[in-house]
């Protein structure tokens, strides 16, 4: 499919402001967490690592009750194409190979590991002597020895979606790739661990994209952040410099609006190509991954380190001390929140990312899995319900949409159950970001409708194909 | 609130996204729109004193106990407290001559909310404006207790003979229309005409609540501020009167009045700010929005000017809000990115 003209790339790298249309501006509320640097908590005693952590199929174990693991040690294969191996983030024992409860609600089986502290301390810290630089020479790496070094690393799609990264980097001849974007927005509240990383470690993020242009081919790119965050645009800005990458890569400031950093809405943004509906980025040449993700890819190319740990944001009013926490894959959530003094006495919900798209979770007993970016405790004043009123067709749904669509409409159809009308007004375009819910003065749950929508939407398909 | 869960550790609530909202409320919306009327109002009692009183009580009385009736109906839980019938009950009030009797003013008022809105179903479901519907009701069971106007400030007794009555710029304007060529006719009228300035203030004869342009455009500018209107509506009623308006004082300027008459005399003014863009019966998207309002316009300057009455917002609005199904239809939102990778 051809692609619309890139515009060029100024040399001063001053584009900014760029935006979609429609988006609301939720409260930042980022002020919990984002002046913390991000921190190691002490190590969990022990980790979950449920096999379902990834889009695609279930890994496969590889190890026994009773064996001994060293931290980054493979211990479930991948089953498929679409599927990621995982790897042990702690070195110790394995405990059991069991179901644990997953933040989905269902019980997941599951390999549990005991933590060895003082062997994953030892590992950790040899770790850290190998660092991998912005302008790494990479000239000499073949594009498919990157897509399987990250494939083998396990690499999923940082930003929440926790999808086989090495799938997008692949070279396929019917849609080539001709822009890599990195997603550095982070437009939904409360969260900052991608910008402390942004602020803390450009090099690998930058290393990461390199990696990414070589592998897909690409010859341009850029790393989108919103301009709420000036200070990582400045950081990220000298990094390309010195690195001396200016003409192929640029930093978009992006305009702070929820919800930007959405693939659907970023692309177009910094892009002005839009992913087409039921389509996805490779089709319109781009490559988006999360910051966090491209730094992953630089660790596991540069010094072959497995995915074993990640930037967590625990915030929220309902967290005593919030913080931006380096945790491995697998870690408790109750561990977790226990290190930061627990949760206040008026704690209502717990959110599994930002309070715009995050699902909730019932419990704590949950482990910290790849695609998790946040957890934000929310506070009983701040999540009481409101009466759901009748719809007044104000607009101000249509208004917002981030994609153009018109929620109260295909609302009113899901909710007196007419589907057909529903998928003709474009139910399956919904990206499900919560815009429409957030300004509704009604209070209607449009996004619920949306959802249960789509899934009276595909048992009837399923139907219709018996 | 966290709460002991069957194993005896902390269960918390889980519920779908988003977890926040925004601020606005509908009842705010309601409310916003009340502000937007207390300067039409404040004109009203003005110029019009207990009259004014008088027909606020009454269609609001009307107006609600038709809503509690219709829920009552129903079978539905109590939807008073939203606010919309006491909006309908004012809007209409503020759209009757100061002469009008109270009791059928009630009866407008239980019209409006019981035909106009819960017939429908209630809140959101109506398909025409309610203060409309009403309107119309008693412009065609009343045509000619609607069309007696009192001079402002002219002691008013109800039913009585001592109100001054005059006539209102619009129906100074018809006469001109039917004056058609004879120089003398249209001298006479347009001696009487007052000049636009004053009708600007509102010190002339009308409905309670079209004498005072300003005081419309400040509850505009309210709503507008607010954002609880977008411009596209008023300004598709002014634009489409203007179009309309200018065309025809083009074509025929001795026979019809400038068009900045047209848009500070009669209730255009309050049309475009307060009565057309009453959310649930205009369409849903912008643009369905500027042509709705681009229409109202039109069609209340072809009622004024060619048609029979002097007039026309009440109708125009309530054709507009018939083709509201169809202009939604025609100006739906195209999802970005169907179709094609082209992005503005």
């Amino acid at each position: 499919m051809p692609s619309t003209k890139l515009p060029p790339i100024p040399p001063d790298l001053e584009r900014t402001r760029w935006t979609f249309r429609g988006g609301v501006h939720p409260p930042e509320r980022k002020t919990f967490s984002e002046e913390r640097a991000i921190e190691r908590p002490a190590l969990p005693p022990e980790v979950r690592l449920p096999l379902v952590m990834h889009a695609g199929a279930p890994a496969k174990p590889v190890v026994e009750k009773k064996a001994e693991v060293a931290r980054g040690q493979l211990v479930a294969e991948p089953a498929g194409f679409i599927s990621a191996p995982i790897h042990a983030p702690v070195s110790g024992t394995v405990k059991d190979i069991t179901p644990v409860w997953h933040p989905s609600g269902r019980m997941v089986p599951a390999i549990i590991l005991a933590t060895d502290a003082e062997a994953t301390a030892a590992a950790i810290e040899e770790e850290a002597a190998r660092t991998v630089a912005a302008d790494h020479d990479i000239s000499a790496l073949a594009p498919e020895a990157i897509v399987e070094a990250v494939k083998t690393a396990g690499i999923v799609g940082l930003g929440g979606a926790a999808f086989p990264s090495f799938v997008k980097l692949m070279r396929l001849p019917e849609k080539p790739i001709d822009f890599v974007l990195l997603n550095g927005s982070e437009c939904e509240p409360y969260l900052t661990a991608d910008h402390r990383m942004m602020l803390e470690r450009p090099a690998p993020i930058l290393a990461g994209l390199r990696l990414a242009m070589r592998a897909t081919g690409a010859e341009r790119a850029a790393i989108a952040i919103e301009d709420n965050k000036p200070d990582a645009i400045e950081t990220l800005r000298a990094a390309v410099r010195e690195a001396n990458v200016s003409e192929r890569i640029e930093v978009a400031a992006v305009k702070s609006k929820y919800p930007q950093g959405g693939e659907r809405t970023l692309i177009p943004a910094v892009t002005r190509r839009a992913v087409p509906v039921g389509g996805f980025p490779p089709d319109i040449g781009v490559c988006i991954l999360n910051v966090g993700t491209a730094a992953a890819i630089a660790q596991a190319v540069v010094c072959g380190a497995p995915l074993i740990e990640r930037e967590v944001s625990l915030t929220g009013r309902g967290v005593r001390e919030p913080g931006n926490l380096l945790v491995p894959i697998g870690t408790p959530v109750s561990y977790l929140v226990e290190q930061r003094g627990g949760l206040t006495a008026d704690a209502a919900r717990v959110i599994l990312g930002g309070p715009m798209m995050g699902p909730t979770a019932s419990h704590l007993e949950i482990p910290i899995l790849k695609g998790m970016s946040g957890i934000t405790v929310m506070v009983a004043d701040e999540v009481r319900p409101r009466p759901e009123m009748p719809c007044i067709r104000c607009g101000r749904c249509v208004d917002a949409c981030p994609v153009d669509l018109m929620p109260a409409l295909i609302g009113r159809y899901v909710a007196k159950r007419m589907i057909d009308e529903a998928l003709a007004t474009h139910l399956m375009a919904c990206v499900e970001c919560g815009t429409c819910s957030y300004v509704c003065p009604s209070s209607i749950p449009l996004v619920q409708y949306m959802r249960s929508g789509k899934f009276l939407a595909r048992k009837l398909q399923q139907q219709q194909k018996q | 609130m966290a709460a002991e869960g069957k194993s005896g550790r902390e269960s918390f609530a889980v519920q779908s996204s988003p977890h926040l909202s925004g601020a606005l409320t509908t009842p705010r919306v309601m409310i916003d729109v009340l502000i937007a009327l207390v300067p039409a109002v404040v004109a009203a009692l003005l110029f019009f004193k207990l009259a004014t009183v008088v027909l606020l009580a009454s269609t609001v009385a009307g107006a609600l106990l038709a809503e509690w009736f219709g829920n009552r109906l129903m079978r539905r839980p109590g939807s008073l407290g939203d606010g919309s019938a006491i909006v309908t009950g004012v809007i209409l009030a503020l759209c009757l001559p100061p002469s009008f009797p109270f009791y059928f003013a009630a009866l407008g008022g239980a019209v409006a909310t019981g035909i106009g809105k819960m017939a429908f179903g209630g809140l959101g479901y109506n398909l025409f404006n309610p203060a409309m519907v009403g309107r119309t009701f008693l412009t065609a069971c009343f045509g000619t207790m609607m069309t007696t106007w009192l001079e402002p400030g002219t002691l008013h007794v109800i039913g009585g003979v001592e109100a001054v009555t005059a006539a209102t710029p619009l129906g100074l304007a018809k006469q001109m229309l039917k004056a058609g060529g004879d120089q003398t006719a249209m001298a006479a009228v347009a001696q009487q005409m007052p000049e636009v300035t004053r009708l600007f203030i509102g010190n002339v004869g009308g409905s309670l609540g079209e004498t005072s342009s300003l005081a419309v455009l400040l509850g505009g500018g309210w709503l507008l501020g607010r954002r609880t209107i977008t411009w596209h509506i008023p300004a598709g009623v002014i634009l489409g009167a203007l179009v309309f308006g200018t065309l025809a004082w083009l074509v025929t300027p001795g026979a019809v009045v400038n068009p900045l008459m047209h848009l500070f005399g009669g209730a255009l003014l309050f049309g475009a700010f307060i009565i057309a863009t009453d959310p649930v019966t205009c369409p849903l998207s912008m643009a369905g929005r500027f042509w709705f309002g681009f229409g109202v316009g039109l069609l209340t300057m072809l009622i004024r000017i060619v048609g029979g009455y002097p007039e026309g917002v009440m109708y125009a609005v309530l054709l507009m809000n018939a083709v509201t199904p169809f202009l939604d239809r025609l100006t739906a939102t195209k999802p970005l990115g169907l179709g094609g990778a082209a992005h503005a």
